[in-house]
């Protein structure tokens, strides 16, 4: 029997290990957690799996994966609302933690005030920034508008730039921006 | 890009690279995916194999006596054509028509078992199977909405839908060659429909297995429901000498809207997506003149908390072949109407088909579902549909045509493979076996690829898209996608350092329109590669990372041609 599963479980491992390593990645940048990170890709990889392994169209997996670990980032943390906002007032330096993260060096205080933005501010900044996503495509992953978009952008960027400065880094200079150019094509 | 922006791309990219991931799916994760793909992972000609079962664990028993739609859906929802493969059925106008194909590719219709011999080869056996009484759901019609997925006939383990009061049904199923009709009818009669009022079985020969319809109605159904199954048994098309097209494993859909223009069939569908976020969409599944098929990427259905009501919805076209094309989307509750302006000024009001019951009272996580598909076919796409809110005002969204164009034929591995490009956010070409060659191959595939060549370069990492498949012998993979139009050479090298030159197609040769050159790699070794991309005189900046399946076949002397003149 066992080789009729390996066989019937080909085309899922295949996808797993083209797609979920990325996912992962995502995943932790958007919720800062190591073994968070990897339940929730592995969620969202369970159920985009069911629905979507015949694409072949490897963007169009990768897309609806993406998505999925964005809305499950979000309506996850929404229903943990209650529990982060006592995180933020108890400790959240201490709380957004784990022992796995990565040496994040002379960034931490960066790497700390993302974990205080809002969830849906932070799954923006992450997916312009290394997703590298444009304003539209970006909105589509996380279920917004264009507008909508921009709007959490700025907004995480302000909050970003606020909370360094609480933690006594220098916030970086807000120069023109040239990614607005890329947008415009 | 600002100070902080590039802190945080640089903070991003050195975390996430720092992070280890596990490169191999936990067999838990892998025995979940497994139960999600309900049995059977379809992959070109790998095993098929029975888990029909396990696989339905996902139906419900539903057995509820809802009413007959309120006459006004029937006004709403027109009658619909749907053709799959020999089978043509049409729908009268305001009656639930289900397209179950989605099951029926999850339902196999054949057991095998592969047998590990002692020097660790492999032989594999396989033996047909009837997946249920009803034979592999095809179709279902009904004057109520029994949701998608409460069926006349029992499947795996589930019990068959009653058809009670005033209610009237008809279900299309495909028994698979090697059952006789004597068995398909006795199976069928005892299990489907049970405590029906009235039902009947007819059987429908093909020359590969045959078409079981089951038509059921309640003690209370009327004369004119009765007469309107009768008649669409009597339209019933069946093409005995075509074959049924493999089916793309998918959901039970409803069909919104469905004809046959321009030689192609489509139909918009409507299906739950997860009960997640984006738990309703709509699709045109559409199925050229040549018998391939092809699904769009699909419009999301149902607001999201940042969208208003009366905000315009989302909106497509899929391109019918012959120029015409189908428009389709969702608006939301707060739409009062649609209008399609032509660009010929001409202006056509767009039907707005309610999202059906049952996919309205679904708990979405991100917003409600409560407004209307839009699915029509115009001869002159390219236009715009404006939008008339209840509460005044108006929009205008102009309506980006996907158009298809065979651009080039490719020899590789040994076979011609047919290059389309296709314009859209998801997809810049597909690539496909070019039927009745000689030898003879069959299957083949359709790759979509990835649209690189408009993003920043800084920080960049080239997702390629990379896919392979099993054609009548051999497996193969193609690494393609669209890179900046400067790009002149595509190689990807593999971690055993061998090295798979591809081509590339220029816009500025004249191949296509597309913004970017298109390269494509047919790959002759899996595991581990990196694709590199050239211009003239150096090697662009990118990284990217490849894993790659089994390939069993040289791609041999790879070459392009033009399917028009350059």
């Amino acid at each position: 029997m066992e080789p009729e599963v390996a066989a019937a479980g080909g085309r899922v491992a295949e996808l797993y290990e083209r797609h979920v390593p990325s996912a992962i990645r995502l995943a932790y940048l958007l919720t800062g957690d190591r073994q968070e990170a990897e339940d929730l890709a592995h969620e969202a990889f369970v159920r985009c799996v069911g629905r979507f392994a015949h694409l072949r169209a490897s963007e169009a997996f990768h897309a609806y994966l993406r998505r999925a670990v964005v809305n499950l980032h979000t309506s996850g943390l929404r229903r943990r609302r209650l529990e982060r906002e006592w995180l933020r007032r108890e400790g959240p330096a201490e709380a957004r933690r784990t022992a796995a993260m990565p040496d994040v060096g002379a960034r931490e205080d960066l790497w700390r005030a993302l974990g205080l933005l809002p969830p849906r501010q932070r799954a923006a900044l992450v997916l312009r920034y290394y997703e590298d996503l444009s304003e539209h495509d970006a909105a589509a992953a996380l279920g917004c508008s264009a507008a909508a978009l921009k709007s959490l952008v700025a907004r995480g960027s302000e909050a970003l730039r606020r909370e360094l400065t609480a933690l006594g880094s220098a916030a970086p200079d807000e120069a023109p921006s040239v990614r607005a150019k890329d947008d415009e094509r | 890009m600002n100070d902080l922006e590039r802190d945080l791309t640089s903070l991003f990219h050195d975390t996430a690279d720092r992070l280890e991931v596990p490169g191999r799916p936990p067999q838990a994760v892998l025995r979940r995916g497994r139960r999600r793909q309900w049995g059977t992972a379809l992959l070109g000609g790998l095993t098929v194999i029975a888990m029909v079962g396990v696989a339905l664990a996902g139906f419900r028993v539903i057995v509820g006596d809802p009413d007959p739609v309120p006459a006004e859906r029937r006004e709403i929802l027109g009658e619909r054509t749907v053709r799959l493969g020999p089978l043509a059925l049409t729908a009268p106008a305001g009656w639930t028509l289900l397209d179950l194909t989605g099951l029926a590719a999850n339902l196999a219709v054949e057991s095998c078992s592969v047998a590990v011999d002692s020097d660790g080869g492999t032989a594999e056996t396989c033996d047909p199977v009837v997946p249920s009484p009803g034979g592999v759901p095809l179709l279902q019609l009904s004057n109520f909405d029994p949701g998608p997925e409460s069926l006349l006939c029992p499947v795996g383990d589930q019990g068959a839908r009653r058809i009670i009061g005033g209610q009237a049904a008809l279900y299309v199923g495909w028994v698979p060659e090697g059952v006789t009709v004597a068995e398909a009818l006795a199976a069928t009669e005892t299990s489907c429909a049970p405590d029906a009022h009235a039902s009947t079985v007819t059987p429908l020969e093909l020359d590969d297995g045959m078409v079981v319809v089951v038509t059921a109605a309640g003690a209370e159904a009327t004369d004119a429901d009765r007469a309107r199954l009768q008649a669409v048994t009597d339209r019933l098309v069946v093409d005995p000498s075509v074959s049924f097209p493999q089916p793309t494993p998918g959901w039970a859909s409803y069909v919104i809207a469905a004809g046959v223009d321009g030689g192609a069939a489509w139909r918009a569908l409507a299906f739950d997506f997860d009960r997640e976020a984006w738990a309703v969409s709509a699709v045109i599944d559409h199925i050229d003149r040549d018998g391939n098929a092809s699904r769009s990427s699909g419009v999301l259905v149902g607001g999201f908390e940042s969208q208003r009501a009366t905000e315009m919805g989302s909106l497509e076209s899929m391109d019918l072949g012959d120029g015409s094309a189908v428009i389709f989307g969702y608006v939301p509750s707060g739409m009062a109407a649609a209008t399609y302006l032509a660009p010929s000024g001409d202006e056509v009001e767009a039907p707005l088909i309610p999202v059906p019951e049952w996919l309205r009272s679904l708990d979405t996580l991100s917003g409600s579902t409560d407004g209307s598909i839009v699915a029509f076919v115009t001869s002159e796409p390219g236009g715009e549909v404006i939008t008339n809110p209840v509460d005044g005002g108006g929009a205008r969204t102009t309506i980006a045509p996907l158009v298809r164009r065979d651009i080039a034929t490719l020899q590789a591995f040994g076979v011609r493979w047919m290059v389309t490009t296709t314009t859209g956010p998801y997809a810049c070409a597909a690539i496909r076996v070019i039927p009745g060659q000689d030898p003879p191959v069959s299957g083949g595939d359709s790759i979509g690829c990835m649209n690189e060549a408009d993003l920043p370069l800084t920080f960049r990492h080239l997702e390629t898209s990379h896919g392979g498949g099993s054609a009548e012998g051999f497996t193969y993979w193609f690494v393609n996608g669209l890179a900046p139009s400067e790009t002149v050479a595509a190689t990807v090298v593999t971690e055993d350092g061998q090295r798979w030159e591809g081509v590339v197609l220029r816009p500025e040769d004249g191949w296509h329109d597309l913004p970017g050159a298109l390269y494509i790699v047919p790959v002759g070794s899996g595991g581990s590669a990196r694709l590199v991309l050239r211009a003239e005189g150096e090697e662009l900046p990118y990284t990217s990372r490849l894993t790659l399946g089994t390939v069993d076949a040289d791609p041999g002397v790879v070459s392009v041609e033009p399917v028009t003149s350059p």
